[in-house]
């Protein structure tokens, strides 16, 4: 699985409240080499278990299904221009109390 | 005694009724890249995560590790333990949980996950990590060696849960992977157990790095990181709710509309998870603490 950040405006028709869920890691945005030929996503957006397709703006053109199915997840994305949580393993305590 | 030098099995367990979520993947691939690091024997490491995505739970785990595992699911945990032939066992378990016990096709009691223990040939000592959500019903069970308690009394079992009788909590993380950095959602007390586990630290001073000094580390941990989400969350929000307001009218007003759906569910998300983390109290426990004062990883 491949690991790409990329400019928000790479994808301008994603609105900001879904990209701080995907860079929260709550979603996941993501290409696949598997893509059904019936849909003509360049992106995917896995919401839950629901997969959407989208195009290579980020609009959203489809839900493609209940489940990630037989699409294989090559690629993973972030938006390198938008907060990504702090390491939680980094983390030091300061004495306190 | 030593754990990772000695005969031990490290197990990465995630049942579900349905398909596991995506961030409990992510606590497994996590775990097992700290185990890894920890020194630990990939031969020792066995993975169990339900779900019918077969490939898409790999691709996951794949971040973690070079090695290939045969992820299994659930219900093969309790065949394995059935021929068990390691002396030590050290289980994870993520994923949900709740009155019934943890969340899979049949939930997991108590007695259900002890008796698979006990029950396991030739085992001496386990130690189980529970991160899901209200791990405290797993307390105050039969879980130490003294005869009578449970049979022949079997195997010492020490059991750590992240929660007593509440949720457990989980954060927005972003933690280094052999693929790059990753963000998710981790379950933060198994996530200190883990970190514990790559470098681990004698808390108490008796010149041990104990199971008993991972438990301590890692409530600690959490709790810690727990006060710091709560603080960020109340000013979160206060701006989140004017959001979630104005997403729910659009969405209202345009109810065909993909987009606009979709941006409701995420500004829910983000709401929601805000409010949650204000309003979840989370106290980890140890049962049978004895013997984890003397378990040396």
């Amino acid at each position: 699985m491949k690991l790409n950040n990329i400019s928000s405006k790479t994808l301008p028709a994603i609105d900001e409240s879904i990209k701080k869920c995907i860079n929260l890691g709550q979603w996941l945005l993501f290409k696949s080499s598997s893509g059904n030929d019936k849909d003509n996503a360049s992106f995917y957006l896995k919401v839950g278990q629901k997969i959407f397709g989208l195009d290579a703006s980020g609009n959203i053109i489809e839900e493609i299904g209940d489940d990630v199915g037989d699409l294989s997840v090559d690629e993973l994305f972030y938006f390198s221009d938008m907060p990504r949580p702090n390491s939680l393993s980094n983390f030091t305590m300061l004495y306190a109390g | 005694m030593n754990l990772i030098n000695g005969n031990t099995k490290w197990i990465l367990f995630l049942s579900a009724n349905g398909d596991a979520e995506d961030r409990h993947i992510w606590d497994v691939a996590f775990g097992l890249l700290c185990l890894e690091i920890s020194g630990v024997s990939p031969a020792d490491i066995f993975l169990y995560v339900d779900g019918k995505n077969r490939i898409f739970i790999s691709q996951i785990i794949s971040n973690a590790t070079n090695n290939t595992y045969d992820i299994k699911d659930s219900a093969d945990f309790f065949k394995d333990q059935a021929a068990n032939s390691h002396k030590n066992m050290v289980l994870f378990v993520t994923g949900h949980g709740g009155i019934e016990g943890i969340d899979a096709p049949l939930p997991i009691t108590p007695f259900s996950l002890l008796k698979a223990i006990k029950e396991s040939p030739g085992l001496e000592v386990a130690i189980a990590y529970l991160g899901q959500c209200h791990a405290g019903i797993f307390n105050y069970i039969p879980a130490g060696k003294r005869k009578g308690a449970w049979g022949e009394g079997g195997p010492e079992v020490i059991l750590m849960g992240a929660t007593n009788l509440h949720n457990s909590l989980s954060k927005s993380t972003q933690e280094n992977f052999l693929t790059g950095s990753v963000s998710w959602v981790a379950n933060l007390f198994l996530l200190y157990i883990f970190k514990w586990m790559t470098s681990p630290i004698d808390v108490d001073g008796d010149g041990k790095k104990t199971i008993m000094d991972s438990y301590k580390y890692a409530g600690a941990m959490s709790h810690e990181a727990n006060k710091g989400l709560k603080i960020s969350s109340f000013v979160k929000s206060l701006d989140l709710h004017m959001e979630w307001l104005a997403a729910k009218e659009d969405h209202e007003k345009n109810k065909n509309d993909l987009s606009l759906e979709l941006k409701f569910q995420a500004v829910s998300q983000q709401y929601v998870d805000a409010l949650s983390a204000r309003y979840t109290h989370q106290e980890c426990w140890v049962l049978n603490s004895i013997p984890a004062q003397e378990i040396e990883v």
